[in-house]
């Protein structure tokens, strides 16, 4: 479902020099299944999904999802492909705080061209457990409300692939599990693939695969090694 | 959930700020719409002074203080004409072009009322801009046998509280201190919404009767003075001339019974009474010429060559046009026959001075204002566009979320568009609602003052302009912070 073949991702410092973030030789992903990916801060998990998601372009390489080499697209099509093809949960959920959670659900139809369709945002809002909460704005709603309106929204579009970035971070320890468990059920309900980027054990342990970035990413292998190395010549002179 | 939604939302989420910038839009529209309905009050009032007649007779001189003094009653005449013009309208000379002829002296004021001496044929000859006839809201109009009667406008009437049997009078005291005698009130004119709401009628052989015995009690002096003797023997001449062509009808002689009957001065016969007076213009209603039906175009053409004075068989009638074309030729040739044979006198069409005037003077003014008012709406427009694009720093957030949702570029660019398009309308549309509604609030007033109906809620044609004006305004304005939404670093604006 999901291939990424020898992915590279840098920016351009101030002095001319190439910062490199990522350097993934390949990395898989069947459809339907839920990965949890996990790694220090730092080690380019945002850049990661957001590469995946073709909100970024890689530097270099191959994103191969359903067949389609994003990075060949361009620009207005990958937006095109994200809507109908990807659903993203945020850290800090994203809702927009002048829209309903069902307007939030359906604000991610109206751009992927298909037209609204109510009485999807209704049922997905109901399976997240808020069909009291049609017409409540965010700013009515408690932090895990806001995600799990943020989980509907992902899937809204029937998306055949879900990315979720530290969706735990900014939820209480309550509704924590609460908003996993509607992700994975949803996830595998609809039958669409699932990646959750995290670096909370409690999340991880629940997951059958799980990936550690510094294992996908050389760049943040590197960095790895150059820190234990580092730790361990400071040991020495200590 | 469309795109117009989308902006509509965020108008709405920013409540306090998207309604001040409406304001500030509606401001500027309501401004040009007052305008427009002053514009059009203003015009009104000017096209409601001169109808019913189609020439006035007066004094050479400007033609525009001509039509000022007749019309609108604004000013005393600074000079007359003889009586006896008003007579030789009358004769077969002039039968050709002239339907009927309504003498006018405008003399003092009757607490700052202009009053105007005239006969019964003003009010059954001339009518009103609607085209019907003068009505009275209270007694009835005076007869020529009325020496002393008056008949008041709406407002006079209304400002005054003088009534049907009341006592009017005006001018100085004379010589020996005293008043002359008073007009009674015969009949209270219905609201016509022109000059004569505010005027005061009284029969003209009244007026003369009165400034006969008093000359000293009035600014303006209507008796013969001694230097004119020599034209009055020319115009005698000419006179004569046209007494043998006279062709007193019914109504000519009742007007010339009253006046010998009345008369009680000595040493004046009919003839030499009327020589003796002077007025300040003669009101001249046309004839409407007609041409056979089946007329050729040329014959037409060369009935109209003839005009005026040409006599066409009135069996059948051709188009209104045709008929319209005649009579306004007529018309246009008039003044020159007149001018050219009244040496001392002029005549002039209202309806073309007050257009030119109106067209050059509060015209102008009226640009002015409504280029100043449109100054208004760009100013509000540049606040719009201040005020949005101020606001784009804190919706870049948004704008990336809607970019990761799917949305291209050029949709999150559409939809800040949209929004500032709303805006302008929404604040054009209360523009709409604030000046008419200020129009509503004025409306008594401008009735008490000018005398002119606004009907405020009426919208003119020139309004719908203001849509998509406001539209290519908002678009314009709208493009900047359009293009900051366009250009929002998705990746950037989304880290947390």
């Amino acid at each position: 479902m999901l291939e990424l073949r020898q992915l590279k991702k840098s920016y351009k410092e101030p002095d001319g020099s190439e910062l490199p973030i990522l350097d993934v030789p390949r990395w898989s992903v069947d459809a339907g299944e839920q990965v949890v990916v996990i790694g220090p801060s730092g080690c380019g998990k945002t850049t990661l999904l957001h590469i995946i998601a073709g909100i970024l372009k890689p530097t270099s390489g191959h994103v191969l999802i359903d067949g389609w080499d994003t990075p060949l697209l361009n620009e207005s099509e990958r937006d095109q492909f994200r809507a109908r093809r990807i659903g993203y949960v945020f850290q800090t959920f994203n809702l927009l705080p002048g829209f309903s959670a069902l307007e939030n659900v359906m604000l991610g139809m109206a751009f992927a061209g298909k037209g609204s369709d109510k009485h999807r945002a209704v049922d997905l809002l109901k399976r997240v457990g808020l069909g009291h909460r049609l017409h409540h704005k965010p700013g009515q709603m408690s932090v895990g409300e806001q995600q799990r309106v943020s989980v509907a929204r992902a899937l809204a579009n029937k998306p055949k692939l879900v990315l979720a970035d530290e969706p735990t971070a900014n939820v209480d320890v309550g509704n924590q599990q609460l908003v996993i468990d509607m992700l994975r059920n949803t996830c595998r309900e609809e039958e669409v693939a699932l990646i959750i980027v995290t670096h909370a054990p409690q999340v991880s342990e629940q997951f059958d695969r799980v990936d550690r970035l510094t294992d996908i990413n050389l760049v943040a292998k590197r960095k790895v090694e150059e820190m234990e190395h580092h730790n361990a010549h400071a040991q020495e002179v200590k | 959930m469309n795109l117009w939604k989308i902006a509509y939302r965020s108008i709405q989420h920013r409540t306090l700020a998207s309604s001040l910038t409406a304001l500030s839009i509606s401001l500027g529209v309501a401004l040009v719409v007052t305008v427009l309905v002053i514009n059009g009050v203003i015009s009104k009032s000017f096209q409601q002074g001169a109808q019913g007649y189609d020439l006035i007779l007066g004094p050479k001189g400007s033609e525009l203080e001509l039509v000022m003094s007749t019309v609108f009653y604004n000013r005393k005449p600074m000079s007359l004409i003889p009586y006896r013009y008003y007579d030789l309208l009358r004769t077969s000379r002039y039968s050709a072009e002239v339907d009927s002829a309504v003498p006018i002296a405008r003399t003092d004021n009757f607490m700052d009322y202009p009053v105007i001496a005239t006969n019964t044929d003003y009010f059954r000859k001339i009518v009103k801009s609607d085209g019907k006839p003068y009505t009275l809201r209270d007694g009835e109009f005076f007869k020529n046998t009325d020496t002393y009667g008056a008949v008041i406008g709406y407002t006079v009437a209304k400002q005054t509280g003088r009534k049907v049997g009341d006592q009017i009078q005006f001018g100085h005291s004379g010589p020996d201190g005293e008043l002359h005698e008073p007009f009674t009130v015969v009949g209270v004119l219905d609201h016509t919404g022109s000059p004569n709401d505010r005027a005061v009628f009284v029969n003209l052989e009244g007026f003369y009767k009165q400034h006969e015995h008093q000359q000293s009690a009035f600014d303006v002096d209507y008796s013969l003075v001694e230097a004119e003797k020599q034209e009055r023997l020319a115009a005698n001449r000419h006179g004569e001339e046209a007494d043998a062509d006279h062709d007193h009808d019914a109504d000519h002689d009742a007007d010339h019974e009253h006046a010998e009957a009345d008369h009680d001065h000595e040493g004046h016969d009919h003839d030499g009474h009327d020589h003796e007076r002077r007025l300040s213009a003669v009101l001249i209603i046309t004839k409407e010429k007609s041409v056979e039906i089946g007329a050729t175009a040329a014959d037409v053409d060369r009935a109209m060559e003839q005009a005026p004075g040409v006599e066409i068989e009135e069996t059948q009638l051709v188009s209104k046009k045709q008929k319209r074309k005649v009579h306004d030729l007529a018309v246009t040739a008039l003044p020159e026959k007149l001018s050219g044979e009244l040496l001392d006198a002029q005549a002039v069409a209202p309806v073309s001075v007050i257009t030119s005037f109106y067209q050059d003077v509060i015209g102008n003014i009226r640009y002015v204002l409504i280029i100043f008012a449109v100054q208004v709406i760009i100013v509000a427009g540049i606040g719009m566009m201040v005020s949005i694009y101020n606001s784009m720093s804190e919706r870049r957030q948004e704008i990336a979320i809607m970019r990761a949702l799917g949305a291209k570029r050029t949709t999150v660019m559409a939809i800040i568009l949209f929004e500032s398009i709303l805006l302008s309308l929404g604040g054009g549309f209360l523009g709409l609602i604030i000046g008419h509604g200020l129009a509503a609030a004025i409306s008594p007033w401008v009735m008490e003052y000018s005398n002119v109906l606004i009907r405020p809620w009426d919208f003119q044609l020139v309004e719908l302009i203001l849509i998509p004006g406001l539209v290519i305004l908002a678009s314009i304005v709208g493009y900047l912070p359009a293009v900051v939404a366009y250009r929002t670093d998705v990746a950037q604006s989304l880290q947390p």
